[in-house]
């Protein structure tokens, strides 16, 4: 649990950030949103301490974060930096052992645990004996990834991890890390100005705009009722609508007794597959299978509208 | 013009100029070469008579001819390994008959009925024998760090071997180093210990200056003010300036002059060769430590580096090639700067220059001269090399 609590920042008088309040559950993946210069990264990194606030406090676990020397706590948080910042004289094996040994494990022990994490980041047993200059700027960000995974941290800082990449590495080490979350249950706190991203990953998404929040919630609850005029054009504005359709399963507004189709789907699918399933088939019903392939109802297009609405 | 045609004209039309600096230095050899090889006085005092090349010989003048046209000639080869081979071949050529002509015509012209007679290396040798430097420079450019090495090991050894078989003896400077054999070894172990002595008390001066520089923002300017300011003083100045504060440091404090700091000698010497290597060494440390990338700095203390480990393991590694950069600059620096340091009585190889030029003796200032020059480029060298080793094992 990661809690801010009026937290506010001042640059030369200026106040970039805050007051902010806000609480991160346990196992959650957080994505702090928003449009370049908002302070997403001020935020991330006061967990961290790499940034001090001025006024207010942050507690991880209930513990204040200035109440642990700094480099204690850091080497208990991992950290993908927004710019890689890869260390350019070791070796990605070297990179990714970093906090290991600082924590002064045993060789064997970091030996090991370099292979596993490389595995997990899909990183090529080839690339390890490399230098950060050999790589390319996606094998960089899975090295990133990789050394902030390595001495097993309950909790996960990501500063744009995949800024700079391709859609089509993107996506693959977006979900890598879906994967990943999904796997470990650790806390992750991800800053994204892609509001795609956020709502393919986010378990919480944060709207933040000018040092602020301006929306807090699950990716279905700030599609289905942005806050304000910048939330709405912020996560696409009439296209919120569609995007909406992949958060709502088929169970939601499925309607009881048999009517009879030839074209069925599952409970658990997605109004938005629904959708799809419809558009192809040119049917506007479609009958509704549990689990176990029983016919528990049908859905209806008008149905799906309306539930893109609320 | 069908393209058959124009590949025929590309390759009737092949000789072309490859390397101008060869050109040049063919050019230049070939001009210099008119001036006097030799120059032969009855006396240390009395100003010499020229003899020339031609004057020499015709055979020798065939020798260097045949090799200023292969310099001219490699200037067109187009192939780099064959054209880096054939000015490498001419340059050592060039260097080695250098040395044995001048030798054998110097012994030629030594005249029993005029023992004082001072033969002397002229303009015309010493450009030749600069141009053969260059030429092996140039030959040995893109040749694989092994071979350079070898090569130019070898082509020393061999310059070494032609000196010390005597085969020079005749020449003036040969008697000038004869007549200084009994000092010499003495003033050249004074001069590299005094630069050593100066790299390393500036080395150990340099490191809080630095710290300070970098660390604490405030020092910054007034550090580099005041050692931009020193390098400003004229090195003789300096080496007065001294004088007068240590001679009364000598004066007042009896275990100061016990230990030998006095107004004149290695004292003075050191403390300057020290306040002029400060700046070089400071700025490229300082500027080394400065340009470690600021977002490597912020993942060192996001990983949980404290302020030691980011200095030990990121900060310093990165920094090391400008370091040893710095290096090579104060120590190359201060081989040339340990000359003037003759003058306050500290010794060293400027002891011969300085001895040379009041008595008017040209070879004499030679004596104390090339072996600076050659220490300097020996100096040199060796940082390359290790700069090489920390770049590519970074
Ligand atoms: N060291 C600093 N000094 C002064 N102003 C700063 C400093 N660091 C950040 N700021 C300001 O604070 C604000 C928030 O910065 P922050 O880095 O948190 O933005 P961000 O949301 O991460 O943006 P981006 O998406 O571009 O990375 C910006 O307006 C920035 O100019
Ligand atoms: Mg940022």
């Amino acid at each position: 649990m990661i809690e801010f609590d009026a937290v506010e920042k001042f640059y030369a008088g200026q106040r970039v950030l805050g007051p902010l309040s806000l609480s991160i559950p346990q196992g959650a993946l957080c994505v702090l949103v928003g449009p370049s210069g908002c302070g997403k990264s001020t935020t991330l990194k006061m967990i961290n301490a790499l940034i001090t606030p001025d006024a207010g406090s942050i507690r991880i676990n209930a513990q204040p974060v200035a109440s642990h020397p700094a480099e204690e706590l850091r080497r208990g948080i991992g950290y993908v930096i927004q710019s890689g910042g890869l260390f350019p004289h070791w070796r990605v094996r070297d990179n990714i052992a970093t906090v290991p040994r600082l924590l002064h494990w045993e060789k064997a022990r970091v030996a090991a645990r370099i292979n596993e994490v490389a595995e997990i980041a899909a990183i090529h047993r080839a690339l390890l004996d490399r230098f950060p200059h050999q790589l390319s700027g996606g094998q960089q960000q899975r090295v990133g990834v990789a050394r902030a995974l390595a001495a097993d941290p309950d909790i996960i800082l990501m500063d744009e991890p995949f800024g700079a990449l391709d859609p089509v590495t993107r996506a693959a080490l977006q979900k890598e890390l879906a994967r990943l979350h999904h796997n470990t249950g650790k806390t992750i706190v991800l800053v994204t100005h892609d509001m795609d991203e956020a709502l393919a990953l986010g378990t919480t998404i944060v709207v933040m705009r000018k040092g602020e929040i301006a929306q807090s919630g699950t990716p279905a609850e700030i599609l289905a009722a942005p806050r304000s005029d910048f939330v709405r054009d912020f996560v696409g504005g009439a296209d919120a609508a569609m995007k909406l359709l992949e958060f709502r399963k088929v169970r939601e507004v499925l309607r009881g007794g048999a009517e009879s189709c030839d074209h069925s789907i599952r409970t658990h699918d997605t109004l938005r597959s629904a959708l799809t399933e419809m558009m192809t088939t040119g049917r506007s019903i479609l009958t509704v299978q549990n689990e176990s392939g029983a016919i528990v109802g049908s859905i209806h297009v008008e149905d799906i509208v309306g539930a893109s609405k609320r | 013009m069908s393209t058959a045609d124009l590949a025929a004209t590309r390759r009737t039309s092949r000789l072309a100029l490859h390397d101008r600096v060869a050109l040049v230095l063919a050019l230049v050899a070939a001009a210099g070469s008119f001036g006097a090889f030799l120059s032969i006085a009855p006396n240390r005092l009395a100003d010499g008579r020229p003899l020339t090349l031609w004057n020499v010989g015709l055979s020798q003048t065939a020798i260097v001819l045949a090799l200023l046209v292969l310099v001219f000639m490699a200037a067109f080869i187009g192939d780099r390994t064959w054209r880096s081979g054939a000015l490498f071949a001419s340059g050592a050529g060039l260097l080695i008959s250098m040395l044995l002509i001048a030798g054998t015509a110097a012994a030629a012209q030594l005249d029993p009925q005029e023992p004082a007679r001072r033969i002397a290396l002229g303009s015309a040798f010493w450009i030749l024998f600069s141009v053969g430097v260059l030429a092996c420079f140039q030959g040995l450019q893109h040749a694989a760090r092994i071979w350079k090495a070898l090569l130019s090991l070898a082509l020393a050894a061999a310059l070494i071997a032609i000196a010390a078989s005597g085969e020079l003896n005749s020449l003036s400077l040969a008697r000038e180093f004869h007549a200084q054999r009994a000092t010499f070894p003495t003033e050249l172990l004074r001069h590299i210990g005094l630069v050593a002595a100066a790299v390393v008390v500036a080395s150990f001066c340099a490191i809080p200056l630095v710290l300070a520089a970098v660390y604490r923002s405030g020092a910054r300017s007034a550090i580099f003010t005041t050692l931009n300011l020193l390098q400003t003083i004229p090195s003789i100045a300096l080496f007065g300036l001294l004088i007068a504060p240590l001679s009364f440091v000598a004066a007042h404090v009896s275990l100061a002059r016990e230990i030998g700091i006095g107004g004149i000698g290695a004292a003075p010497a050191l403390i300057a060769l020290v306040l002029y290597g400060l700046l070089p060494l400071v700025r490229s440390a300082d500027a080394g430590l400065r340009n470690v990338p600021a977002n490597v700095q912020e993942a060192a203390r996001g990983m949980g580096m404290n302020a030691q480990e980011i200095f030990w393991k990121v900060d310093l590694p990165l920094a090391l090639p400008a370091l040893v950069s710095g290096l090579r600059v104060v120590t190359v620096q201060s081989i040339g700067l340990a000359i003037v340091a003759a003058l306050i009585g500290a010794g060293g190889l400027g002891t011969f220059v300085f001895q040379g030029i009041g008595e008017y003796a040209l070879d004499l200032v030679l004596v104390g001269a090339l072996p600076t020059i050659l220490l300097a480029v020996a100096a040199d060298a060796l940082f390359q090399i290790v700069i090489a080793n920390v770049r590519s094992r970074p």
